[in-house]
């Protein structure tokens, strides 16, 4: 899709010194910097002093995808009116497609991911990325959540015993 | 001191926001995995989400005043001893699994319009009757099923 020249770019610069140009619109996706433009216009370079630029990277990714499908759904319907519904549809499922691709990380990433989503306030991101961690929890026993995530455990047998007892419903059977 | 393993980078009020979205049961079992896990799958801003969002307003109908230490010994609390409210007219208590409000009436004391105001939209009656326990399953429109206990 064509850009207008006369968009407003916006730098932002990675913990680690790497700078990454953006259009104000995907910078808007942000929260956090959303604010600090309302509060100061003519900012255009923001240093991100929490984020790495490998993470810094694919949050970018992932408000440009978001706003690049917000505004062909946008498009779509200055075109079509109500009968673009069904292409809405597909559009929204195509997105949901690559928000679970884009999901295909290890822990350590999906937790630096759920960071900065805090940092930025990228209330979209922050929601997948807990889900995602959320949903790496599920139906897995205590056992399988302490091997799969390297967990040293140091409750005392009986501590273990007495948190048991209070809600023994909850450790009958996994979900 | 026990770790978070893997999700070790996640400061507490981030990982209790991953307890949010899972279950009451989840958040029990998490809280056995580790000293660390057990404080942030305990604290009051995870249990406060998996409460009804109006419970505030049904405990003020409460027959009698409810005490609790924490959202989580009052969530466990309500699911195990259900709570009189209205004069003693129904009680209110929660699934334990899902946090599901249950409303229960008095077999001689029923009436439709008591439970209809409950903003759910389905509920789980269970009236005792003098010889069974009976569950009801009952929206807004009425009855759909009922069957012993």
């Amino acid at each position: 899709m064509a850009r207008s020249s006369t968009e407003n770019m916006i730098t932002l610069m990675s913990s680690d010194g790497e700078e990454f140009m953006v259009t104000e619109k995907v910078a808007r996706e942000c929260t956090t910097i959303r604010n600090m433009l309302e509060d100061d216009c003519v900012i255009t370079n923001i240093p991100l002093p929490n984020v790495t630029s490998d993470i810094l990277s694919m949050v970018i990714e992932y408000c440009m995808e978001h706003v690049a499908a917000a505004e062909k759904a946008a498009a779509e319907t200055a075109e079509k009116g109500s009968s673009s519904a069904p292409a809405a549809a597909k559009a929204n499922k195509d997105l949901e497609e690559w928000d679970k691709a884009f999901m295909n990380v290890d822990v350590y990433t999906l937790c630096d991911l759920i960071l900065a989503a805090n940092y930025l306030n990228v209330s979209g991101l922050l929601d997948l990325t807990i889900q995602t961690a959320a949903n790496l929890i599920k139906g897995k026993s205590p056992e399988q959540i302490r091997k799969t995530f390297h967990i040293q455990n140091d409750l005392s047998l009986e501590e273990e015993e007495k948190i048991r007892s209070q809600t023994p419903w909850a450790f009958e059977k996994s979900e | 001191m026990g770790t978070m393993g893997d999700f070790d980078l996640l400061p507490e009020d981030c990982f209790a926001h991953v307890i949010s979205f899972t279950s009451p049961r989840h958040a029990c079992i998490l809280s056995l995995l580790s000293s660390s896990f057990r404080s942030a799958a305990d604290s009051d801003a995870i249990w406060e989400r998996f409460l009804p969002s109006d419970y505030a307003s049904l405990l003020s109908r409460a027959v009698q005043p409810v005490e609790y230490a924490s959202k989580k010994e009052l969530y466990l609390r309500l699911c195990d001893h259900p709570l009189q409210i209205d004069g003693g007219k129904l009680s209110f208590g929660l699934e334990k699994s899902t946090g599901a409000k249950c409303f229960m009436i008095t077999a001689c004391k029923m009436n439709m319009s008591d439970f209809q105001r409950e903003s759910c939209s389905s509920i789980i009656l269970q009236v005792p009757t003098h010889k069974y326990l009976v569950a009801l399953i009952a929206d807004r429109a009425g009855l759909i099923k009922l069957g012993p206990k």
